[in-house]
């Protein structure tokens, strides 16, 4: 949902996200975190992902313009945050899976490249 | 008696019935086209018709699939079935037993007709390499004598059962590298590598693209993929295109709890249905996530679902006073309703205005502006202490934030248009408060500019030439300031600042791009100390500036500008005249109206007009020139503004005569009859300029439209307002008495008043919208000024003065 006047609306995904911040990250967190970024994927090599990173840089960048973000935009930003915790991996990080779920998935994978 | 046979029509002949069968085939319908060839096999089967009967089996077991009746495309399916044992269409056979639950026989057919060769080999043996990895067999490929194939397929199976039992990603690695990457286990291999080396993720997403889209395991990559992420963001993107059996394998390689997918599912399930269902999930108690992870969400979809606060406040406690107004602010932006969202926000700030502290003050600074932003495109939203919204919300902005600049700059363009003094004051604080600014610095040397301070101005510009030196425009705009202070010393009779002036103006000129305006200058102001030098300077900068006709006219201009007097221009005068009889071309014409459209020229209407009339006649042997339709605008407005009409005249004939239908022409052509005065317009003009500006904006032309717009005769009344502001008081005036006097079809005085009686005041301004809404009056004027104009009709007829409008 994008609100009639609110700002923000043209960000699609929540900058913070899209940046790997913290709501409560300062400037200079912010302007690390984004140089790091542009540092691994810069312009040339992933053009779409650099520019959502520049576009959710300019919407945090400074106390105001992220005060703008979090009182007047009227997206889903924290329910996308709500998502990300569900997808939130368990303590002890990687495991592989069960013999069932692999077939599963390879048998599922040959309906899906025969649509 | 002889008895009369009935004979049908004779048989078909072979033949026939073939292109019968081949017309069946190509218009799709197959189960005709079987019958038919069924018939012609049977008869003699000749190779060709077997091979068309094929054709229409795989045709109809293909419509099968697309209805999702697998079964029944398999059956049909194994009618092509060779002695060799192989079926036409074998993937698509393949895949109609997976659909039915039958891998195992796909797999052991998939192995059989591995390397059997045919147009789709290697698509069988992809699928043979998937099945045997899905569904492990006892291997019939080995049997049949294939056993480099049982051997890939023993490599695969051991490499992703070690992987599936943890073994270490040494002994996984060992079996994966019996697999070579050609072969159809190769993107098993590449998928396994990249799930056991997980620490290089961008090393690892290139072995991942090796495998192609089409592959048959596409699926089973992008799953991977989505393992490997180190972006929660574009997990949860691909998460929602996912199957169930991708999400699985995702959550179990990341540990992720089924109860966290569980809540994730009914959470995308639930934002398909709305907000209002989004929130009833995420209200509801005992859910596994944290309460304010739970809270923010829903505070995030009140606006979109208000009528769940208190469902929310009875979940989460209270809501504060200006989370409430917020959301309720929101809502109502959402819902168009600017006025209610005004008064939300206004309630929002009020108890904000007593509390102390940064965060607070940028709190309001931010609704404020907001409130400008929303004031500036909705009309709803009203001052509370002045006629002007927008200035007012930017500058309470400001007053809460005087360091924003953007909210400073957009406050000083917001009064540029309309309110010189106001503009120019602020561009000039604004350039003090951001020393820094390009964008502020330049509207200080903008507003400076236009009230004739070119001193300060040249300041302004020389502070931003030391933050941006290589700035070209504004090096151009130094110079041009430079100009027109020295014009402005030498009209005072002060060379001496003027040459000092044009010196100065010198340093900023590039050495490969002299500037002829400056040269052309410099040389007059020499003239005048008797420099036995400046004549050939002056055709030195006369040569740079186009030389011939537009050379001396610059020369011409400038004197006019310093303020040389008719007598002192004689030479000058003399000069032009002999370079007069060659015929301007087309580039001329273009470098005549560039030099006239610089902003200090622009601006002497009558010095210039002093100097224009004599190239008239020079500019009408022009008239010929091919000029694009974007050229003759700019020369046309320009001719317009310095009320060349002659010229503007025989320049709009001559494209009509190319173009007879071309728009600005055709406007251009009625300017210049009416030598630009809309009062002169008749009937038929005024009419012909409606239509123009109706196919401008058809043809979404909005800059010819509004320029159409501010020309018509109403243009008091709308000028450069839009549609639906109200008109000056002295334009409804004026139109009250045209009516009053006849010249438009109006209403006795004595009938309105009649009508006030009988019906009342707001009946009859309603009637009299009514009536004069069907008149060719509505078409010049918004609903809101016809409205204003029966108010005042109205008002005139009962006490002789207007009242207030109705809203």
């Amino acid at each position: 949902m994008t609100g009639g006047g609110a700002r923000g609306g043209q960000m699609a995904r929540d900058p913070f996200v899209v940046l790997g911040v913290d709501e409560g990250a300062g400037d200079e967190t912010i302007r690390q975190r984004y140089l790091g970024l542009v540092r691994a994927l810069p312009p040339d090599r992933e053009p779409d992902r650099f520019q959502e990173i520049r576009q959710a840089y300019e919407v945090v960048r400074n106390e105001r313009s992220r005060l703008e973000w979090k009182l007047l935009h009227t997206g889903t930003a924290a329910l996308t945050r709500l998502k990300l915790h569900c997808l939130k991996a368990a303590e002890g990080g990687s495991r592989p899976a069960s013999a069932t779920t692999v077939a599963a998935l390879v048998l599922d994978s040959l309906q899906q490249s025969s649509r | 008696m002889t008895k009369t046979m009935h004979r049908g029509p004779p048989p078909a002949t072979p033949a026939e019935l073939a292109d019968r069968g081949i017309d069946s085939l190509r218009l799709g319908r197959f189960k005709e086209a079987i019958e038919v060839f069924k018939q012609l096999v049977r008869q003699e089967p000749r190779p060709e018709w077997r091979q068309r009967l094929a054709d229409a089996y795989a045709g109809r077991a293909r419509s099968l699939v697309d209805k999702g009746m697998f079964k029944e495309a398999a059956i049909v399916l194994e009618n092509t079935l060779t002695p060799s044992g192989m079926i036409r269409e074998l993937v698509l056979y393949l895949n109609c037993l997976i659909r039915q639950g039958q891998h195992q026989r796909a797999a052991r057919i998939a192995q059989r007709c591995v390397n059997s060769g045919g147009p789709d080999a290697a698509q069988v043996a992809e699928w043979a390499a998937a099945l045997s990895l899905a569904v492990p067999t006892p291997m019939e490929a080995a049997k049949s004598g294939d056993a480099g194939w049982a051997e890939l397929a023993h490599a695969g199976q051991a490499a992703l059962g070690a992987w599936v039992q943890r073994k270490p990603s040494e002994e996984v690695g060992a079996l994966l590298g019996r697999i070579p990457l050609r072969s159809s286990f190769g993107p098993v291999r590449l998928i396994l590598k990249s799930l056991l080396a997980r620490d290089a993720p961008e090393k690892v997403l290139g072995l991942l693209r090796m495998i192609p889209a089409g592959s048959v395991f596409a699926g089973f990559r992008a799953a991977a993929e989505a393992v490997l992420a180190d972006n929660a963001a574009t997990l949860l993107e691909r998460w929602a295109g996912f199957s169930q059996a991708q999400r699985n394998f995702v959550a179990e390689v990341r540990g992720i709890p089924p109860a966290a997918t569980g809540l994730l599912q009914q959470t995308l399930e639930a934002e398909r249905r709305g907000p209002a269902a989004l929130l009833t999930l995420l209200l509801r108690p005992g859910l596994p996530l944290a309460d304010d992870t739970l809270r923010a969400a829903c505070l995030d979809l009140l606006p979109a679902s208000p009528n769940a606060i208190q469902q929310f406040e009875r979940r989460f406690g209270r809501l504060p006073a200006p989370e409430w107004n917020r959301a309720l602010a929101l809502a109502a932006e959402a819902g168009g309703r600017w006025s209610e969202a005004q008064a939300q926000w206004e309630m929002m700030l009020a108890p904000l205005s007593d509390q102390p502290g940064p965060e607070v003050r940028l709190k309001r600074a931010v609704v404020l502006s907001h409130l400008a932003d929303l004031a500036e495109r909705h009309p709803e939203i009203e001052a509370r202490q002045s006629d002007d919204a927008v200035a007012e919300y930017l500058e309470r902005s400001l007053d809460a934030d005087p360091d924003h600049l953007p909210t400073t700059l957009r406050l000083i363009e917001h009064h540029r248009e309309d309110e010189a003094s106001v503009w120019h004051g602020l561009a000039e604080r604004a350039a003090r408060r951001f020393p820094d600014s390009t964008a502020a610095l330049m509207l200080a040397v903008d507003a400076a500019a236009e009230r004739d301070a070119y001193k300060k101005a040249v300041g302004f510009a020389r502070r931003l030439l030391a933050l941006d030196p290589i700035n070209q425009p504004v090096r151009q705009r130094m110079i041009e300031l430079q100009l027109a202070y020295a014009r402005k010393q030498m009209r005072a009779g002060r060379a001496d600042l003027a040459e000092k002036a044009l010196g100065q103006a010198a340093e900023w000129e590039r050495p490969d791009a002299a500037s002829a305006p400056l040269r052309i200058a410099r040389a007059l102001v020499a003239c005048r100390d008797q420099d036995p030098a400046a004549d050939a300077r002056l055709r030195q900068a006369v040569e740079l500036a186009g030389s011939g006709t537009v050379g001396w006219f610059r020369a011409t201009l400038e004197a006019a500008l310093m303020g040389w007097t008719e007598q002192r221009r004689q030479p000058l005068h003399r000069e032009l005249a002999a370079a007069r009889p060659t015929e301007p071309e087309r580039q001329t014409i273009l470098l005549l109206v560039g030099a006239l459209g610089q902003k200090e020229i622009h601006k002497n209407k009558k010095v210039v007009k002093s100097v224009l009339w004599r190239i008239d006649q020079w500019l009408l042997q022009g008239v010929g020139s091919p000029l694009s339709s974007a050229e003759f605008q700019t020369l046309a407005a320009c001719f317009h503004h310095f009320d060349a009409f002659d010229t503007l005249r025989a320049y709009a004939a001559a494209v009509l005569r190319r173009e007879p239908d071309d728009c600005a022409a055709r406007f251009y052509r009625i300017v210049a009859q009416t030598r630009g005065e809309p009062h002169h317009l008749s009937g038929a003009h005024a009419e012909e300029l409606s239509d123009l500006m109706d196919e401008a904006l058809d043809r979404r032309d909005f800059h010819m439209a509004n320029r159409i717009r501010r020309f018509l005769p109403v243009r008091g009344f709308a000028d450069d307002d839009e549609p639906g502001d109200d008109f000056a008081s002295e334009a409804l005036e004026a139109m009250l008495e045209e009516i009053a006097t006849g010249g438009m079809r109006g209403m006795p005085e004595k009938e309105i008043r009649q009508m006030v009686n009988q019906f009342g005041r707001a009946a009859t301004i309603d009637r009299l919208v009514e009536i004069f809404g069907d008149s060719p009056i509505a078409e010049v004027l918004s609903e809101q000024q016809l409205l204003q104009l029966c108010t005042a009709m109205v008002a005139r007829a009962t006490s002789g003065r207007p009242q207030a409008t109705r809203r």
